[in-house]
């Protein structure tokens, strides 16, 4: 038999064994409770819940989507905000760049409209946080994050960056104005 | 006396099983440790990213 005098010394001959029944028990429903839980996050909630956002990502150049977002801008641009251009969004694709340390353009969008937000950067990852909803997206250059939005209310919107891109960070905020 | 216990006595003789022959070789161990979050973080991930497809306006 083995004996052990230590917990710190290693067991001498052979000691593993097959799992016991409580074991294989506690296992069985680990493994059951890991299943239900990645059912309900990858298919139930974003099927039911307004919680968990859905989106896309594809894979772009920076320097395309720079171009794709000034053409955006050019053929809807109806102002500008402190260098910032400001643009009546139709409803349908909507280029929103991020760079250090703006958004661009300001969007001036609808409510009951839907609209597909596109959304990439120039240069380092940003985060994309429209305030006072609870909406979190990663921002990352090279790849276009697309996610289907629907505003609900009228108001203003504030779009914060909540991922440390440099010294301006703290100053990088864009805005979405929604009307009735 | 455990389930375990009773099986180490029963048979004595036979080749110790891989997974004993991982947890007491601490080497051992550090690869594994090394080697399954390379594949289930790292490879899968590059995975992952190789399958974005490329955006079209």
């Amino acid at each position: 038999m083995t004996t052990r005098t230590s917990t710190l010394l290693a067991p001498q001959g052979r000691w593993w064994g097959p799992l016991g029944k409580d074991e294989r028990l506690w296992f069985a429903l680990v493994v059951a409770w890991a299943l239900a839980m990645y059912v309900m996050m990858q298919f139930v909630w974003p099927a039911v819940g307004e919680e968990q956002i859905v989106f896309d990502s594809y894979k772009v150049d920076p320097k395309v989507f720079q171009q794709l977002t000034d053409d955006y801008i050019a053929a809807h641009q109806t102002g500008t905000l402190l260098n910032i251009p400001i643009v009546d969004a139709p409803p349908g694709d909507v280029y929103l760049l991020g760079e250090r340390f703006r958004f661009r353009p300001l969007l001036n969008l609808k409510q009951g409209q839907t609209y597909r937000f596109l959304i990439s950067s120039v240069d380092v990852q940003h985060g994309f946080s429209v305030q006072p909803d609870n909406f979190n997206l990663q921002v990352v250059p090279g790849y276009v994050t697309a996610v289907t939005l629907t505003p609900k209310e009228a108001g203003t919107y504030q779009i914060v960056c909540n991922e440390y891109c440099g010294p301006g960070h703290h100053l990088m905020l864009g805005r979405i104005e929604v009307t009735p | 006396m455990s389930e375990r216990g009773e099986v180490a006595d029963e048979r004595p003789d036979d080749p110790i099983p891989w997974q004993q022959a991982l947890t007491d070789d601490v080497f051992l161990l550090m690869m594994a440790g090394l080697v399954v979050p390379t594949l289930f973080y790292i490879v899968w991930g590059l995975l992952e990213l190789a399958n974005v497809k490329i955006f079209t306006p």
